[in-house]
């Protein structure tokens, strides 16, 4: 079963995305803030991180290069934020985002764009057994 | 005479010696021999008588020839003489006619002196007369600039005087006599402390002795107060006066009231001070309402997205099983929250162009792949609402440098605009074509509703939707076009719509292959001008007011 780490400071959406996900078939962690997630990361290890840029106590941005100084930076990351401020996407694009979304998000967009991603490394990983739904455009 | 009387007495000599010799004849032979000598006397006498007779016509015809030979010579001399008096004559006649020539010379040459003075005398004569209506004109020039200087000093708003080295009134103009209420007679002999208070007197006399000693000019504006109570303040202008040796005789000077012109400008610096403070202010507010704005973005967004997600959650089964009826309700929330979610992301999206907060992130993207991604994206939403939407790209588009997550809010704009108003069973179709190697095409047609031709003007204005009261539109706050001219426009493009009432509308925008303010480079940002804060405080409040017409806001 896939990983998916869940650092979110809101805990409405972080439940919001557990339950979704997790009837999807992934087995969910989560954290409140930036550190607690870093911790988390480094110590479970998901295959992909659902990151809120807007944070306390580390952005979602100083988490992201954190786990690449630790080695981590091969975990995929899809970015997720209220904010629309300027630069954002393209900050998270030269961290090598797997994907960015903006609250609120279209819960079905995100689940495709997860799906790919870790279906690609499972298809990677396994490849007798393809990803069901590999564009996320047909499932919209 | 003399002549004859000599041939006579030749004659009576020969008579006298016939007589002679006959007596002498007659004594000797006396009767015969008296008859021969009487014979010889006779033929004597006559032989004598030839002889003398011979001898007087040679006289006479020697003396005729004298004569002759004296007549020719005396002729000769004659014509000499008459000769040598008519060269003299002629010589005479020519000195005369020499004479006379010279003379109509002397004439002639007198009349051309006469002829040529009277000419100089004319030319002096015009240069005279040009003299004088010169001197006439520069009388009068001179009388018109005396009249314009003293037009200019009395009649200007302003004081002109003069005073000498002793500080006496040496001239005043009329604005100053008036002022201080004096004659000209009066004031002149006097000293400005005659007629101001102590102070600024000395303050005159003091700006004076500067212009005096250094001879430079002074400007200054001070106050003055008058002995007759006028106050107030005045422009004043001094200057040094100087004979023709270039001696310091006093000084001159001119000054206007400034009075109303300071009141003025302090105004103007107090109004100045409280724009100032004013514009400080809107710009604290407008700092305010920028972080309220992500304030409200985040605080908005954040329990909409968690609403929207337990609606969905619940809807699809993962919190239970839910029945038909709770499943229709559930949806009905569902769309409140997307309608919601809409109206706010335009909300932020038409703030940010207005305070230029927007930029975009571009990056060459294939057109075609955007349409297409966009087109499925709202496939399942145009079934839904039992229409149909295709897509036409030409082959041959090249890549664009856009913001794809821009362009893309653009095309789902317009073709989620398009579904809307047009019936069940209406054709959406996306087309998009090369307009030139440099720039692409969208095109978005519908076959429905149409816009009236009065409204195509303003259906990209903003707020336009909530300006018609147009309730019906289901969602969305008016926004929506804006926000799609305005982000074409900030890529270089353009938009424009068409439409047939009725039959329905056509939207086209196009996009610069390359903007024409980036370098080419993978990624560019383009940052829209700042528009002036007033205006955006005063629209964001106009947007916040509750609208009756649109549920979002109820």
């Amino acid at each position: 079963m896939k990983r998916i780490l869940i650092i979110e400071d809101d805990p409405r959406i972080a439940a919001a995305l557990k339950v979704r996900l997790t009837a999807r078939g992934y087995e969910i962690l989560t954290a409140g803030n930036g550190f607690e997630g870093l911790k988390l990361a480094m110590n479970s290890r998901p295959d992909l991180l659902l990151l809120d840029i807007m944070m306390p106590m580390g952005m979602g941005f100083s988490v992201a290069e954190r786990l690449k100084a630790v080695d981590l930076g091969h975990i995929p990351i899809i970015f997720i934020t209220a904010s629309k401020r300027t630069g954002l996407r393209r900050t998270a694009a030269k961290l090598g985002a797997a994907g960015f979304f903006e609250k609120p998000y279209d819960a079905e967009e995100l689940i495709s764009a997860i799906d790919l991603i870790l279906g690609a490394s499972t298809a990677k990983a396994q490849p007798h057994a393809p990803s069901a739904n590999p564009d996320p455009r047909s499932c919209a | 005479m003399h002549r004859n009387a000599a041939n006579q007495s030749t004659l009576g000599a020969t008579l006298a010696l016939g007589v002679l010799v006959a007596v002498g004849f007659l004594s000797a032979h006396r009767l015969g021999v008296a008859a021969a000598a009487l014979c010889v006397l006779s033929s004597g006498l006559v032989a004598l008588i030839i002889h003398r007779e011979t001898r007087a016509r040679r006289k006479a015809e020697a003396e005729l020839l004298r004569a002759q030979e004296e007549l020719e010579q005396r002729v000769t001399l004659r014509t000499a003489e008459l000769n040598t008096a008519n060269v003299a004559l002629q010589s005479e006649i020519l000195d005369r006619q020499r004479a006379e020539e010279a003379l109509r010379e002397a004439h002639r040459h007198l009349e051309a002196r006469v002829t040529e003075r009277t000419r100089e005398l004319a030319g002096a004569n015009d240069v005279l007369h040009r003299e004088i209506v010169e001197r006439k004109r520069i009388a009068e020039a001179l009388k018109n600039s005396r009249s314009l200087y003293h037009s200019l000093i009395e009649n200007l708003p302003v004081h002109v005087w003069r005073t000498n080295l002793e500080g006496r009134f040496i001239f005043a103009n009329e604005h100053l006599c008036d002022f201080l209420g004096v004659t000209l007679e009066e004031l002149l002999g006097r000293e400005v402390h005659d007629f101001f208070e102590p102070s600024v007197a000395l303050k005159c006399a003091r700006d004076d002795r500067f212009v005096i000693e250094t001879g430079d000019p002074l400007e200054d504006v001070e106050f003055y107060a008058a002995r007759n109570g006028r106050r107030g303040h005045q422009q004043v202008l001094k200057t040094a006066l100087h004979d023709a040796q270039g001696r310091v005789l006093g000084v001159q000077g001119i000054s206007w009231d400034v009075t109303a012109r300071r009141k003025a400008e302090e105004e103007m610096r107090r109004i100045q001070a409280e724009l100032r403070r004013t514009n400080r202010d809107l710009r604290a507010k407008n700092l305010e309402i920028q972080n309220f704005y992500h304030t409200l973005s985040h605080e908005l967004k954040t329990p909409l997205t968690a609403a929207r997600e337990f609606v969905a959650i619940v809807r699809d089964g993962l919190g239970g099983a839910v029945t038909s009826q709770q499943r229709e309700y559930l949806g009905i929330a569902l769309d409140s929250c997307n309608q919601l979610r809409v109206c706010l992301n335009d909300l932020l999206d038409a703030t940010r162009l207005e305070t230029g907060k927007l930029s975009l992130e571009l990056r060459l993207t294939s057109p075609g792949a955007l349409a297409q991604r966009a087109i499925t994206t709202l496939q399942s939403a145009a079934r839904a609402a039992g229409q149909t939407l295709t897509s036409a790209a030409a082959a041959d588009l090249p890549d664009v440098m856009l913001d794809e997550h821009r362009i893309t809010q653009v095309l789902t704009n317009l073709i989620g605009n398009a579904l809307k108003f047009t019936p069940p069973g209406g054709r959406v179709e996306v087309q998009l074509a090369a307009l030139s190697p440099a720039e692409v095409e969208f095109m978005v047609t519908d076959n429905g509703r149409g816009i009236p031709a009065d409204q195509l003007e303003q259906v990209f204005d903003r707020l336009h939707q909530v300006k018609a009261g147009d309730a019906a539109t289901g969602q969305g706050i008016g926004l929506g076009l804006y926000i799609c001219r305005e982000l074409v426009r900030l890529h270089g493009g353009d938009i424009r719509v068409s439409s047939e009432p009725g039959a329905g509308c056509a939207f086209r925008f196009t996009l610069p292959v390359t903007p024409a303010n980036t370098d080419g480079g993978v990624t560019t940002t383009l940052v829209r001008r700042a528009l002036p804060a007033i205006a955006t405080e005063e629209d964001f409040y106009r947007t916040l007011e509750p609208n009756p017409c649109n549920p979002a806001f109820s």
